[in-house]
């Protein structure tokens, strides 16, 4: 459980249940990160996390498996638990 | 990778090797990083390496949110991955919804003076060539200002913002032992939060929390903090790597 409140998919309304619709139409899938919920207080902290994403992880014409693999690299490195 | 990380991989292509240096070197020394740390990986990659340091940043913004605000693992918790047969079936349900996921690529639209404006409104002010480095990738253009408008939005104030960012300074690592090692937190609730953000954001505790409970702050003002070490420690590397003023986006100069 994370050390804020947060507002789950099935709870939100108005600008935060837009904020995960506009998530599930960026990552054409029904799952919604965890990582993305713990912003859910403020739904444009949360747009701008999913814009963020977007913009490391999709945007542009590299590869995504050597995204990946710096993503995998930076948390292993910093031991991160998520 | 492990064997990539310690640089034992023996089919590692080129590309794997300058990705992996920078990913090591920006972990372990981040307070000396230097444009010269991309030219590397820019061999091989050419422009395209900016594209990974914003990999690279954005996932030191990430990683640290993840830890700060202990946000639950989409697959299996660390503790039940050491039994075989679930660690296989969470592996096999991660893979299934990644499957559903549209990975593509996507091409990026906007241009280096779109960009340049949304960043120039957040700050506002006009940059001339601050931000020249980034013309081949405006995308990171983008993720400057988007950090700008989130600083702006902060419910702290900004002399408390300012005090966080000189903290994350004074706490990035000068060497690989700086990085790995135990030391003697501040006794101010956040600033130890920041510190422990900056070095090691997985030691973070649920009486860190409590202390900055005690000290006044909200789970909005929670979330404000943990954003607040996440984005400084982000342009921290990506400011040195990629030859940008500090005060672009610090205000604890």
């Amino acid at each position: 459980m994370p050390h804020i409140a947060t507002v789950p998919p099935r709870q939100a309304t108005g600008d935060t249940a837009e904020v995960y619709r506009e998530l599930r139409r960026m990552s054409g899938s029904g799952l919604v990160a965890q990582v993305v919920q713990v912003f859910s207080l403020r739904p444009a902290s949360m747009r701008r996390m999913i814009r963020g994403w977007e913009l490391a992880m999709w945007a542009g014409d590299e590869p995504r498996a050597p995204r990946e693999l710096v993503a995998a690299a930076v948390s292993r490195l910093n031991d991160c638990h998520y | 990778m492990v064997p990539l990380l310690a640089g034992q991989a023996a089919d590692a292509t080129p590309l794997e090797r300058a990705l992996v240096g920078l990913v090591r070197h920006a972990h372990e020394v981040p307070a000396a990083l230097a444009p010269t740390d991309l030219e590397p990986l820019r061999a091989v990659a050419g422009d395209g390496a900016l594209d990974y340091l914003l990999v690279l940043c954005a996932f030191h913004f990430i990683t640290r949110i993840a830890d700060l605000l202990a946000v639950p693992p989409e697959a299996l918790p660390p503790a039940l991955r050491r039994f075989e047969p679930l660690r296989r079936l969470g592996v096999g349900v991660a893979s299934i919804l990644l499957r559903r996921m549209d990975l593509a690529p996507r091409p990026y639209t906007r241009s280096f003076e779109g960009a340049l404006v949304q960043l120039e409104t957040a700050l506002g002010r006009r940059l001339g060539d601050a931000v020249a480095p980034l013309r081949p990738r405006p995308k990171l253009v983008e993720a400057i200002a988007l950090a700008v408008e989130e600083r702006d939005r902060s419910s702290l104030d900004r002399a408390m913002l300012a005090g966080v960012h000189r903290v994350v300074e004074r706490a990035l690592p000068c060497s690989p032992e700086e990085s790995a090692g135990f030391h003697a937190r501040p006794s101010d609730p956040i600033e130890a939060f920041a510190f422990v953000g900056t070095r090691y954001a997985y030691r973070t505790t649920h009486a860190q929390i409590e202390a900055l409970r005690r000290a006044g702050l909200d789970d909005l003002g929670i979330l404000d903090l943990a954003v607040a070490v996440a984005d400084a420690n982000q342009w921290a590397r990506l400011h040195r790597l990629a030859g940008l003023p500090r005060d672009l986006f610090s205000l604890g100069t």
